[in-house]
């Protein structure tokens, strides 16, 4: 393990979801706890089991402020491990949870969140069926922390596999990106701006079900674009697969709030978290195909087509725009949103 | 006459330097034929050898004349001869080159056309009579055909070409002037030119071809030419249809576009000229001069070629194509590079019709391959001196280095990385020095791919096997990044040097400081650079000593928002300027509320960079005064201020017929120590502004200040020589203003063959490598 790598202490860019969290987890973590599930790093692990493929996942929120237009953190905590579960082709069955609660929290704060947790569970269609709660001194713990873990049953007609991906497959995106962290970035009054903005957090399992009914096979690999946004994921999937990732700058679907937000700060919205959107890789004869059946799923109107797969430059992500050049899109470097999930 | 001298020995000359392609083995042959000498001459990978028979007295007297008479477009660099046995030949004759053995000859840069050629061209009864590729010894494409060394036709892209009986007997005459020229072909043998749309159609050859193409320009149409270094994009200066629908398409608003003329008479009818200004024009590298526009009502020149500006970029037809092209058309035309919007020039006829088919109408070209893709080359003169500043060092310099009174180890290979604002390459290969051309901005991917093929060219060229490989400190920079994973692959050290004191190193390595005593002030000023303390530099001071760099004196660090997008909205500069000194509400209105208050929490909760750059002030400046608070191409707002500033300057004429008087209230607004602060200048600044000081004045009173800086630094160091670099040295005025207070009590040095800007920081990364490696001496010293 190369300490020189990853610097001397924690710092809060390794949990950026960007360049240097991806470091961590490779130097570190992977290393000391080798499994080739694992190392898959996809966003659920699949383990078989007899006939069936269950999904597990787990995942720990910690956002500021608990509270934000479109949802709270009790929300983000199930439906960001449900999500997980589905971009995995996996059908959620059920969550543990997991509360680190801050002494000095307001009762009703607590009970705010819990029924923000039932709300979300029972919109998913899945039931917390275990958990544990902690509550620590006061000031050591930001109002809350939640942990969910999460267990799906893979739908078995899909099959997921970045080594399914040739060149020429197409990357589309379920709908506008950006909005959960921009909203964040509003909440806290990062940017003076009137917008009418909220959270997209919701469950995608009605999503990538209708794409499985109609054509499971044409579906190769998808990611929920969470912290790091849809850049990270994507210089993930084209360093593993050692192809070109190529998007049309026009064609990323931006709401014109998110535009706004990202121009006064200077942000590349491909960088900005979402936490109810998808990304996939599908096959180009199916492509239109499967965005009919997305288009007519609630919130699935705003599925578009944004790019596709090259043989070259492996491992490299390109935004083309019609008639200017390309420029390389990075993962997201730094922290220049904290702590957002 | 005794015994000896009537004996016949036999010498070997080896001459280094600018000698191949250029005529030098005609030349040897023509002169050992003329003294009734016997031997050979022959190009080897690291020069031209000549190995000669005759008497004592004769070899001598032949050696000598050879030195000293050589064609002017060759240049040797280093010589050197001895005896060797004598083999009895009974002719003189030119050897085929030899491939083995290293391979030091220099790279010879592209040349344009010669007289000689240009009066063939236009003599009907020649057989080359309109031949749009007509090259002799003395003049043609070299840099941008060869792929390896040395300089012969089969290592050239004219190798698909095979000479015709009548060009052959040209080529084996020593008496004629293509005698081994390798660029020799003519209408019967060599390259053909067709005309095509935009649809690939082929319209017509030949001639036809250029009279259709200047038809079609002269309709207001677009034609992408094919030239030396790359594609140019030609339409009529005149045609504000035409140039709107250029800016739309190639997405370039303000950007000024340059022109070609065929001859200096229709020049001077756009632009002012002097000597300097028409020497540079005329010169045998035909760059692109920024020049004064002629204040006139009746301008053929359409305002949209060169928006808001008071200059034009203008230059000479320089290939046989442009010219019979541009005598076709019978007037000036824009010709700018073509290429999509930050990308590389184009080469290829399907790029054109594949990126560029949106904006070309038609595409003139040509059966020749473009090895290596070269702009135009961009110089300016400084207003008032006349010295000249290159803006963009490309076609017709490239990759030629004169190390001047240097010499570096010859067994030591050294490869440097540059910057990524303006990449460029250095390479430092048997004892020379290579500087590549231009490469553009690599934050556009197709610009990184075609730097990372020049590289891999070079690699290929020279067999090259780098000791050593310098990058930049920033950490964020592909050309680092490229470098160090380079080093990495093939288990080469790498080696950081910081991007201001890159600079320094650069213009050190370019005047022969190196082994100075000093001290050295070196005033390295541009636009942003990572700094060794993490903070955004740009306005450096450093003392250079004994071969070590100190910053002695930097601008007091101010605060920048928002890394990239500050440098492209001067009035985010401003903003950090302003707030740091409170007075940040005389900014108000360049802000909308969300932007504002945005701005200010940040500013308040410290979430900036550190900022020393002056390029970052002249865009304060620029917002300041009202001028600009978003730029469309890079330096904008720079050029702007200066722009005003040398109106004002040369309304009186001289420099010394300035009201200097007016301004000596500036000379108590300095404060140097520690840090030069912004504080008391900025403080008036408002207030001028406030009472409606006229813009060229506010811009003058920028540039002087500045000037007085430098010269209190100097004088509290007591220091006699200072050097230049950095892209605000590009600025003209501001250098005539230093030599201006400087002249007759300190030496100022500053770039002659690179650039102020980002295109020396390879050469400077080299040079700190070098130094580091205790490679470099003076040539006296050796
Ligand atoms: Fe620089
Ligand atoms: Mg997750
Ligand atoms: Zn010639
Ligand atoms: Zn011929």
């Amino acid at each position: 393990m190369n300490i020189e790598e990853l610097g001397k202490q924690i710092e809060l860019a390794h949990g950026s979801g960007g360049k240097s969290t991806h470091r961590l987890i490779e130097t570190a973590i992977l290393p000391a706890l080798k499994n080739s599930t694992l190392e898959s790093l996809s966003d659920a692990a699949v383990i078989n089991c007899e006939e069936k493929r269950l999904a597990l996942t787990t995942d720990s929120f910690v956002v500021h402020p608990l509270l934000f237009p479109g949802g709270s953190i009790g929300k983000l905590a199930i439906n960001g491990s449900v999500n997980d579960l589905a971009v995995s082709g996996a059908e959620p069955q059920a969550i543990l949870l997991s509360l680190i609660v801050e002494a000095g929290l307001p009762m009703e704060i607590f009970l705010r969140e819990i029924k923000a947790i039932a709300d979300a569970s029972s919109k998913a269609a899945v039931q917390v069926i275990g958990g544990d709660t902690k509550v620590v001194e006061h000031g050591k713990g930001d109002g809350m922390y939640i942990t969910t873990t999460a267990l799906g049953i893979v739908d078995p007609r899909i099959n997921l596999s970045p080594r399914r991906i040739k060149p020429g497959d197409q990357i589309i995106v379920s709908g506008p990106i950006g909005d959960h962290g921009i909203t964040i970035l509003l909440a806290r009054g990062e940017i003076d701006l009137e917008a009418n903005l909220q959270s997209d957090s919701r469950p995608l399992w009605p999503l990538v079900k209708s794409m499985i009914s109609v054509c499971p096979t044409a579906v190769k690999w998808m990611r929920d674009p969470t912290r790091g946004g849809v850049a990270t994921v994507l210089n993930e999937l084209s360093r593993e697969i050692k192809m070109g990732i190529v998007l049309f700058e026009e064609s990323i679907p931006l709401r014109e709030e998110v535009r706004g937000a990202c121009e006064i700060l200077g942000l590349d919205p491909l960088h900005i978290a979402c936490e109810g959107q998808f990304v996939a890789v599908v096959e180009k004869d199916l492509l239109s195909e499967l965005l009919k059946e997305l288009r007519k799923v609630p919130g699935g109107e705003g599925a578009v087509h944004i790019g596709e797969v090259r043989e070259k430059p492996p491992g490299v992500v390109l935004a083309v725009s019609t008639y200017g050049g390309s420029r390389r899109v990075d993962m997201l470097i730094g922290d220049p949103l904290p702590r957002i999930c | 006459m005794n015994k000896e001298d009537q004996d016949l020995v036999a010498w070997h000359l080896h001459l280094k330097g600018k000698v191949q392609g250029v005529g030098f083995r005609p030349f040897v042959y023509r002169i050992a034929k003329e003294k009734n000498l016997k031997g050979w001459v022959s190009n080897n990978t690291d020069g031209v050898h000549i190995y000669v028979e005759g008497r004592r007295e004769d070899l001598k007297a032949f050696y000598h004349f050879v030195l000293t008479h050589y064609p002017p477009i060759a240049l040797v660099t280093e010589s050197s001869c001895w005896e060797e046995p004598l083999q009895g030949y009974n002719d003189f004759f030119i050897k085929e080159s030899i491939k083995e053995g290293s391979s030091s000859v220099l790279l010879l840069p592209d040349l344009d056309i010669c007289e000689n050629c240009i009066q063939e061209l236009h003599s009907p009864t020649d057989r080359r009579y309109g031949y749009p590729f007509i090259t002799c010894t003395q003049c043609g494409p070299r840099y941008s055909i060869i792929f390896a060394l040395p300089f012969d036709r089969q290592r050239t892209s004219m190798e698909p070409f095979k000479m015709c009986k009548d060009c052959q007997k040209e080529y084996e005459d020593p008496t004629d002037r293509r005698f081994f020229s390798q660029t020799n072909s003519c209408k019967e043998c060599g390259i053909e030119l067709f005309l095509r749309d935009n649809q690939k159609h082929l319209l017509s050859c030949g001639d036809r071809a250029i009279r259709d193409g200047a038809e079609a320009i002269l309709k207001g149409e677009v034609v992408a030419v094919k030239g030396i270094g790359g594609f140019l994009l030609i339409a009529d200066a005149g045609n504000e249809q035409t140039l709107r629908k250029l800016r739309e398409k190639k997405k370039r608003s303000h950007k000024p576009f340059a022109l070609m003329f065929t001859d200096i008479q229709s020049v001077k009818e756009e632009v002012e000229i002097g000597e300097e200004e028409q020497n540079l024009l005329i010169a045998r590298t035909k760059p692109i001069v920024i020049l004064d526009r002629k204040k006139k009502n009746d301008s053929f020149v359409n305002p949209l070629v060169a928006p808001g500006q008071d200059t034009l970029g203008v230059m000479l037809a320089y290939s046989p194509l442009h010219i019979l092209l541009l005598e076709q058309v019978r007037k000036p035309v824009v010709a700018t590079s073509a290429n999509i919007s930050g990308s590389p020039i184009l080469t290829i006829d399907e790029e054109i019709f594949g990126f560029l088919g949106h904006l070309v109408d038609k595409v003139l070209t040509h059966n020749r391959q473009i090895v290596v893709p070269q702009d135009d080359s961009v110089l300016v003169l400084t207003p008032f001196y006349k010295q000249p500043i290159f803006l963009r060092r490309s076609r017709s310099y490239a990759p030629f280095f004169s190390l001047g009174n240097l010499s570096l180890d010859k067994d030591v290979s050294l490869l440097a990385m540059g910057a990524d604002q303006k990449g460029c390459l250095t390479i430092c290969h048997e004892g020379n020095i290579y500087v590549s051309q231009y490469l553009g901005s690599l934050e556009n991917f197709e610009t990184e791919e075609n730097y990372k093929k020049q590289l891999n060219y070079y690699f290929g060229l020279f067999n090259l096997n780098p000791d050593s490989i310098a990058v930049d400190l920033h950490p964020g920079y592909r050309s680092t990044e490229i470098g160090l994973s380079l080093g990495k692959e093939r288990k080469i050290p790498s080696y950081y040097v910081q991007h201001h004191k890159a600079h320094f190193w650069a213009v050190l390595g370019e005047n022969n400081l190196i082994d100075d005593p000093g001290p050295i002030l070196g005033i390295i000023w541009d636009g942003t650079g990572f700094g060794e303390d993490g903070a955004i530099w740009g306005g450096e001071f450093f003392l250079y000593h004994e071969g070590k760099i100190n910053r002695l004196r930097h601008f007091k660090y101010y605060p920048l928002l928002l890394g990239d997008k500050a440098i492209k909205e001067p009035r985010i500069a401003a903003l950090g300027i302003l707030w740091e000194m409170g007075k940040e509400y005389f900014l108000r209105e360049k802000f909308s509320s969300p932007d504002w208050h945005t701005y200010l929490k940040l500013l308040n909760q410290r979430r900036y960079f550190l900022c020393s750059s002056v390029g970052r002030l002249f865009d304060c400046v620029c917002s300041m005064i009202g001028s600009y608070d978003h730029s469309t191409f890079e330096g904008q707002a720079a050029i702007e201020v200066q722009k005003l500033a040398t109106r004002y300057a040369k309304s009186f004429g001289t420099l010394d017929r300035l009201p200097w008087k007016k301004f000596d209230f500036i000379k108590k607004r300095l404060n140097t120590q520690p840090q030069i602060s912004l504080n008391s200048f900025f403080d008036w600044f408002i207030e001028a502004i406030r009472n409606h000081w006229p813009k060229e004045q506010l811009a003058f009173c920028f540039h002087y200040w500045l000037c007085l800086i430098i010269l209190e630094v100097v004088h509290s160091f007591q220091i006699k020589k200072i050097a230049l670099s950095g892209g605000v040295f590009q600025n003209g005025l501001l250098v005539d203003l230093l030599r201006f207070f400087c002249e007759g009590t300190l030496d100022l040095y500053s770039h002659q063959q690179l650039s102020p800007n980002d295109e020396n920081i390879s050469l400077g990364q080299l040079m700190a490598l070098a130094n580091e490696k205790k490679i470099l001496r003076s040539k006296e010293k050796r």
